[in-house]
């Protein structure tokens, strides 16, 4: 099957490279023509058609956090066809909603500090045109090759979560296709402050578009502070050892860091805002820390988002005071495993790259997942590879949701896409009640 | 209409205990209202039970019944979300108010939903910590209140409304069950965030029982303003300019000379000068250097805008008498006038003078006195009219302001609400805003945690369709109870 043979609609439908395999991808120019699509789609489920369709913006993301759907890509298929438990899959990129030439800004307004634009535009072009402004988009990075409706469905955020928090609270609004048959609709508005009706757009921002596709969003922005810097201390024995220092500093309340975290096992930190403040900051870190020599400027948190960039295959959420008892764990029973770790103190963060992963699969499973206390620590497989199959058997098997909350999920995904046009999220098991 | 019957009423009472339920008419009565007085209505019963497991209980006793449930905390709410529309029961968190949890490490508390905003605060005080939102009513509205609402407060400019600071809460859905939503882990990594379309629901999709909050590090210094101007235009655009220099303070607020002669007339007397039309109320905190370089450019902006005076306040006495009649400022206002429309509208922050001067002209040409205490910086307006209950048209002149202002907002990019949610007193105005799709996704997701539509019926979402009110004249959306 290929994405168009059931399609009534006209649609560019163009092969676009997603992890190495060419992959047919629907790409509507306008509103009407995904709207007209959809339609096609929710035709072709209630004839009996067995597929699933997924939006993504430039495929930046899709293994990062579909799971479930980038499978089929390692499993060699060309046309999605093995995607989605066996289902096919009809690719939709939001992309082409930005007509060729255009930046995809909607609305732009330097004196309110928000951005309104297509969840096509490309998140490079929108950081250069806020960047005039004096302002930034939270989250800092992925510089490249992302759409700002692929960040913000995919849940992503930054190390600048430590100052701004998560990426979805910056979100002041939406457009959203849904798959129900309705025209697009809005929810939330362009302003910082504002609660009039529910708001759906927090719904939708990590969704995955699993409840649509999100056309437009507007964005709270930061002001680019007046000084910045991005520091590194030598690296230290072990990551516990990094870890212990980024929790003192955090514990010690002296510094107000815009990120704190350690990557192979060196602690990294980007201080920011008025100019005499972060001198004393400065000051104050380098008094505590064997540093390499500080970077100054404007890209300091770029640097620094660049040194944090990684492929995450494991993460482990817990709460800061966890954090050094989960990093001790992994360094005791798998050994050299510092090197792949990423670790946010006050996110309360462990993340281990895939090459750290499949080297120490054994011990991970012999020796740090019976120790970390399920309902203490939340451990999630982020890597789609068949190599980690058993691992990610084992992990669905530690968490359970409430019974309600999956429900009130499921019948949330069946009010917005009533024919099952879209694919399922990973929903976790259901808990079961204890009689 | 559905009510309960004695067995029934006698199993709730020995579940809650005889001092958790209201049921003759004189307890009931209070509860008719909250702090939207034009509409009242009285609930068949009144449970306010004490924990979790007794408010589940109490559910299915009411589901039985067929009595709908309004969800309420201190009854502190300004738009009529928290009492009944026709008969139904009230669920009261009033006696929910227990600090279960404050984390020093982890920086977060567990509370009950009916803990008292500012006890929050001063239950975490002693850890070097604060809980950030801080509603101008906060000595009286709950956690639970503020969650429904997705309350801000003045400081929410630099912190966030509520929902920004909720890690996890329990919900008692109308089954009866209890679901724990999130927790103190800081980012869900399943699912959907329920939590998001939860904070500010206004009790329509359960009642929240028990709330994790994040809490924050006191700052280590902070530094309060006060500018002082001659003329509200000045004070307003001082603030536009301060934002689009990037200018974070934690709190912008501006008061006008009504709300002067109204605070200083009262108990709450902070020593505003009696010479401004209006004064800029600043506050920046954070290291020492931060707010020395904040203050300065702010005041120059200030000045720059045609301030004549600028006063400087480290010393706590002084910053909380200058936040007391700040906070008491809607209290105060209760001896210009019997009652108090307090409106509350959001302008794009680069349109506050235009949008101020809507409502002065509305008010003015209505014969209504106006004065204005607002959340400046984050363009939420609070526009507040006084008048007499009693005079049914002056009331009728009343909404009428209060929906042409709203109108103005909307129609410059704005909102209808900031803070105090819609209610009832918005809930026909939610069709200046949103289409019929628009609130058909809201009723979807409405749907999905409440299918047969037992929680706080009547409220947020017009009952009617968008097209059919559009029809209707400005001014004749607006019902009022005689």
């Amino acid at each position: 099957m290929t994405t168009s043979s059931f399609l009534d609609t006209a649609v560019e439908v163009a092969e676009i490279e997603i992890h190495g395999t060419s992959s047919p991808v629907a790409l509507p120019r306008t509103e009407a023509e995904l709207m007209a699509l959809l339609a096609d789609l929710r035709r072709a489920r209630e004839a009996g058609s067995d597929f699933r369709a997924a939006f993504l913006g430039r495929g930046s993301a899709i293994g990062w956090c579909a799971p479930s759907l980038a499978g089929s890509f390692s499993g060699g298929s060309s046309s999605g066809e093995a995607a989605n438990n066996g289902r096919a899959t009809v690719w939709i990129s939001t992309r082409s909603l930005v007509p060729d030439g255009a930046t995809g800004i909607v609305e732009y307004v330097p004196g309110d500090g928000t951005l309104t634009a297509q969840a096509g535009a490309s998140i490079e072009t929108l950081r250069a045109a806020v960047r005039e402004g004096g302002h930034r988009i939270t989250p800092a990075g992925p510089r490249s090759g992302s759409t700002l409706g692929g960040i913000l469905a995919s849940g992503i955020s930054s190390v600048d979560r430590y100052a701004f928090g998560p990426a979805r609270h910056h979100v002041l609004g939406m457009r959203i296709q849904d798959a129900s048959g309705r025209g697009p609709t809005r929810t939330g508005g362009r302003l910082v402050k504002n609660v009039t009706g529910f708001d759906l757009h927090r719904l939708h921002a990590g969704a995955r578009g699993t409840l649509g596709a999100i056309l437009e969003a507007s964005l709270r922005l930061a002001p680019v502070p007046e000084a910045e810097v991005h520091v590194t201390s030598t690296p230290f024995s072990s990551a516990a050892e990094a870890t212990a220092a980024g929790l003192e500093l955090r514990a010690s309340r002296m510094l107000q860091p815009r990120a704190l975290f350690v990557r192979d096992r060196i602690l990294h930190l980007v201080l920011g805002g008025r100019a005499r403040q972060v001198h004393v900051e400065l000051t104050a870190a380098l008094e505590h820390l064997d540093a390499a020599a500080p970077h100054h400027g404007e890209d300091a948190l770029d640097r620094a988002v660049d040194a944090a960039r990684r492929k995450s295959a494991l993460i482990i959420a817990t709460a800061p005071s966890e954090v050094m008892t989960v990093v001790e764990h992994i360094e005791r029973a798998l050994p050299g495993s510092a090197a792949g770790l990423h670790i946010e103190p006050d996110a309360a963060l462990v993340e281990m790259d895939s090459e750290g992963l499949r080297a120490s699969l054994h011990g991970l499973f012999e020796s740090v997942l019976p120790a970390l206390d399920p309902s203490a620590v939340h451990v999630s497989l982020r890597d789609p590879s068949a190599d980690f199959a058993q691992l990610r058997d084992v992990l669905r098997d530690r968490h359970v949701a409430p019974r309600a909350a999956s429900e009130w999920m499921r019948r949330l995904q069946s009010s917005f896409d009533p024919a099952g046009v879209l694919r399922s999220p990973d929903f976790p098991p259901q808990e079961v009640p204890a009689s | 209409m559905p009510s309960l019957n004695r067995a029934q009423l006698r199993e709730l009472t020995r579940i809650v205990g005889d001092r958790g339920v209201r049921s003759d008419a004189g307890a009931r009565s209070a509860y008719e209202s909250d702090g939207f007085m034009l509409e009242r209505a009285t609930p068949e019963v009144v449970v306010l039970p004490r924990t979790t497991e007794e408010a589940a209980a109490a559910v299915r006793i009411l589901r039985d019944a067929g009595l709908v449930i309004v969800p309420r905390g201190a009854g502190t709410g300004l738009s009529g979300g928290a009492r009944p529309i026709a008969g139904g029961a009230i669920l009261g968190t009033a006696r929910m108010r227990d600090v279960l949890e404050v984390n020093e490490t982890d920086r977060y508390a567990r509370v009950q939903a009916g803990v008292v905003n500012v006890h929050l605060t001063s239950a975490c005080a002693s850890a070097g910590l604060f809980y950030a939102p801080d509603p101008s009513s906060q000595t009286a509205c709950t956690i639970g209140g503020n969650v429904g609402n997705n309350s801000g407060g003045p400081h929410g400019f630099r912190y966030g409304s509520t929902t920004r600071h909720v890690l996890g809460l329990t919900l008692v859905d109308s089954e009866g069950e209890i679901t724990r939503i999130g927790g103190p882990f800081p980012d869900p990594r399943f699912g959907y965030d329920l939590l998001g379309p939860l904070v500010g629901s206004e009790g329509m999709l359960g009642l929240v029982t028990e709330v994790t909050v994040r809490l924050l590090p006191q700052p280590r210094c902070v530094e309060t303003l006060l500018c002082l101007f001659e003329d509200l235009d000045a004070c307003c655009d001082a603030v536009s300019e301060m934002i689009a220099r990037r200018l974070e303070p934690s709190a912008i607020e501006i008061l006008d000379r009504l709300t002067i002669e109204a605070v200083e007339a009262s108990v709450l007397r902070a020593g505003y000068p009696s010479n401004a039309e209006a004064v800029l109320l600043i506050e920046v905190d954070g290291g020492a250097d931060e707010v020395a370089s904040t203050s300065e450019d702010l005041i120059a902006v200030a000045t720059e805008f045609g301030a004549f005076d600028s006063r400087r306040t480290t010393d706590p006495v002084e910053r909380k008498k200058l936040w007391t009649g700040r906070k008491g400022a809607f209290g105060a206002m209760g001896r210009i006038a019997p009652d108090l429309y307090v409106a509350d509208v959001v302008a794009p922050r680069t349109r506050l003078r235009e949008i101020v001067r809507v409502a002065a002209a509305a008010c003015e040409e209505r014969g209504l006195r106006l004065a204005n205490v607002f959340h400046a910086g984050d363009g939420n307006l609070h526009p507040n009219i006084s008048y007499d209950r009693r005079n049914a048209d002056e009331v009728r002149r009343v909404l009428e302001a209060g929906e042409i202002i709203m109108q103005a907002c909307v129609d410059a990019g704005g909102s209808l609400t900031g803070e105090h949610g819609v209610g009832v007193e918005k809930q026909k105005e939610m069709c200046m805003f949103f289409n019929d799709e628009d609130l058909d996704a809201m009723k979807a997701l409405k749907s999905a945690f409440d299918p047969v539509g037992f929680w706080n019926p009547g409220k947020m979402i017009p009952v009617r369709g968008c097209r059919e009110i559009h029809t209707k004249p400005l001014g004749d959306s607006v019902g009022v109870t005689p």
